[in-house]
């Protein structure tokens, strides 16, 4: 009988009620027995304010499987989840890195996600993740790096198709996810979220209401509150942080 | 639980500011901040005196150094350390042990007369007794042009010790040993990169020990701070302690040949 229960408790079927409701919620919708897969997190890319945003990354099927023929993917979405641009990256022995400033983007002065998949025409039965390095350089500055840090997007090794919604979601707003850091020295902080989840999110922070539809991004400026309280109803709604102080920023995961 | 720790050099403070709540909300206000030391080849532990509020302990860079570790714990805790005679590290509590997000503290390094840079760090306690090896890579978070790039590589080891380990240069493609250094358990070492070795064949390997490989990178008086992860976080097959264990195999070939 429990067996039954764990078997039921583990379909599809039961991981949706269980997130829905929140017992023993999935945090990550990934299919574990998949073969041949890559996940990305969702990486911001920013080029407002005289930001460029740098991507550091490793050719993980090149790195681990010594796959040399393999190749990256780098796909680009505005804040509304609008396709933005595709970049193939082939030839990769180990690392690589990409510049995105406005004139990569078209002249485009915004903000958005991007995902990196891995691809190759080998089987290797494995499931990578790429949660590799980003900076973020303000007025040409030295760029402040953070690694990736919110799972999101999948492709097949071998195909085009992107799988999206990773990240799970409850039916009532009430996921509490206090940022472990106190923001008392500076002039002001913003947090960068994203929508990983294949429905609507609706959350408050510091006590104000947001809603973000499924694969987009927003720039919450907090000014100079001290603190972030995040109640939403989404399980893993972690923000990546910029704080300024003079003409110095510092940007790290929540 | 979780340990938290601090860097210090003749340029570099740093200031660590821990949550007394967990990420979804849950305070334990009986807990207060505690450091550990090594004093004579047994652990030292004293209530640190620092600034506070309802949800955070301060520990400014008068109390940070490269040896000290901290974490929160109340007298009941103390016990088991009592009972080993202060030889060995215990888990303390489990308020800071936290899934599927880690507790962390902020670390946030300061550069004199420049910027600042932090991540939430943490050091946890499961990794405390392992021994082994790790592998990282260097370019992704240094460049060769900036004008200094430090890495910082902290262990955390449960004995009383300050036990040399080596942390070597290698150059995965050339299959060659660039440069040894000799580090130490229960400090946070630093090491200084020649901008020669930021390439993207060049990984760091340690010997005998495990620890957090953590990068400064320093122009133009801005200054950034971030770690990377182990190899395994890149793989979610269960297939990955065998590549790992394979890559790391020959990494050890290279520096034993």
């Amino acid at each position: 009988m429990k067996s039954l229960i764990r078997n039921l408790f583990n379909t599809k079927f039961g991981i949706f009620f269980r997130n829905l409701f929140g017992v023993r919620p999935k945090y990550f919708l990934i299919d574990f027995s998949a073969k041949e897969l890559s996940i990305s997190d969702a990486f911001f890319w920013r080029t407002d304010n005289n930001f460029k945003t740098l991507f550091k990354f490793t050719n993980l099927l090149s790195f681990f499987y010594k796959d040399k023929d393999s190749h990256v993917e780098i796909i680009f979405y505005d804040k509304n989840n609008r396709f933005l641009k595709k970049v193939v990256k082939e030839n990769i022995i180990l690392s690589d890195e990409l510049l995105i400033d406005k004139f990569f983007l078209n002249g485009l002065e915004d903000f958005g996600v991007f995902y990196i998949f891995h691809k190759s025409q080998k089987l290797h039965n494995s499931i990578i993740r790429n949660s590799c390095y980003v900076g973020y350089s303000k007025d040409n500055n030295l760029a402040s790096f953070v690694h990736g840090n919110l799972t999101s997007a999948s492709s097949d090794f071998l195909g085009t198709a992107i799988t999206f919604g990773i990240g799970s979601r409850s039916l009532f707003k009430n996921q509490k996810y206090i940022v472990q850091n106190y923001f008392s020295d500076y002039d002001k902080t913003e947090l960068l979220l994203h929508n990983s989840s294949n429905k609507k999110i609706f959350f408050l922070i510091n006590k104000i209401n947001y809603k973000l539809n499924t694969g987009c991004s927003i720039i919450i400026d907090i000014g100079k509150d001290n603190t972030a309280h995040i109640i939403s109803n989404s399980y893993l709604i972690r923000p990546i942080i910029i704080n300024y102080k003079s003409d110095f920023i510092d940007v790290y995961h929540g | 639980m979780n340990f938290f720790f601090s860097f210090k050099n003749s340029f570099i403070k740093s200031r660590i500011t821990i949550p007394r709540f967990n990420n979804f909300g849950k305070h334990n206000k009986s807990l207060k901040v505690y450091e550990a030391k090594i004093e004579k080849n047994l652990w030292k532990i004293n209530p640190v005196v620092c600034s506070f509020n309802d949800d955070f302990y301060f520990i400014d860079d008068k109390l940070t150094n490269n040896e000290s570790i901290f974490f929160l714990a109340e007298q009941d805790d103390f016990d088991l350390i009592k009972k080993n005679n202060y030889t060995k590290l215990v888990n303390f509590n489990n308020f800071t042990r936290t899934s599927p997000v880690e507790y962390r503290s902020n670390l946030k390094i300061i550069l004199q007369d420049g910027g600042f840079s932090s991540y939430q760090s943490d050091y946890p306690y499961y990794l405390i007794s392992k021994k082994g090896s790790i592998l990282s890579p260097i370019s992704n978070l240094l460049n060769n042009n900036n004008d200094m790039n430090i890495i910082l590589f902290k262990n955390i080891f449960e004995e009383p010790y300050h036990k040399n380990f080596n942390l070597f240069f290698v150059d995965i493609v050339k299959k060659i040993v660039l440069k040894k250094i000799e580090i130490y358990t229960n400090i946070t070492n630093a090491i200084n990169v020649q901008p020669e070795y930021i390439s993207s064949n060049v990984y760091i390997y340690t010997d005998h020990y495990i620890g957090i490989p953590i990068f400064i990178s320093i122009k133009n008086k801005h200054v950034s701070l971030e770690h990377t992860h182990p190899p395994h976080h890149y793989i979610l097959s269960d297939d990955k302690f065998k590549k790992i264990s394979e890559i790391k195999k020959q990494v050890y070939e290279i520096i034993n040949s």
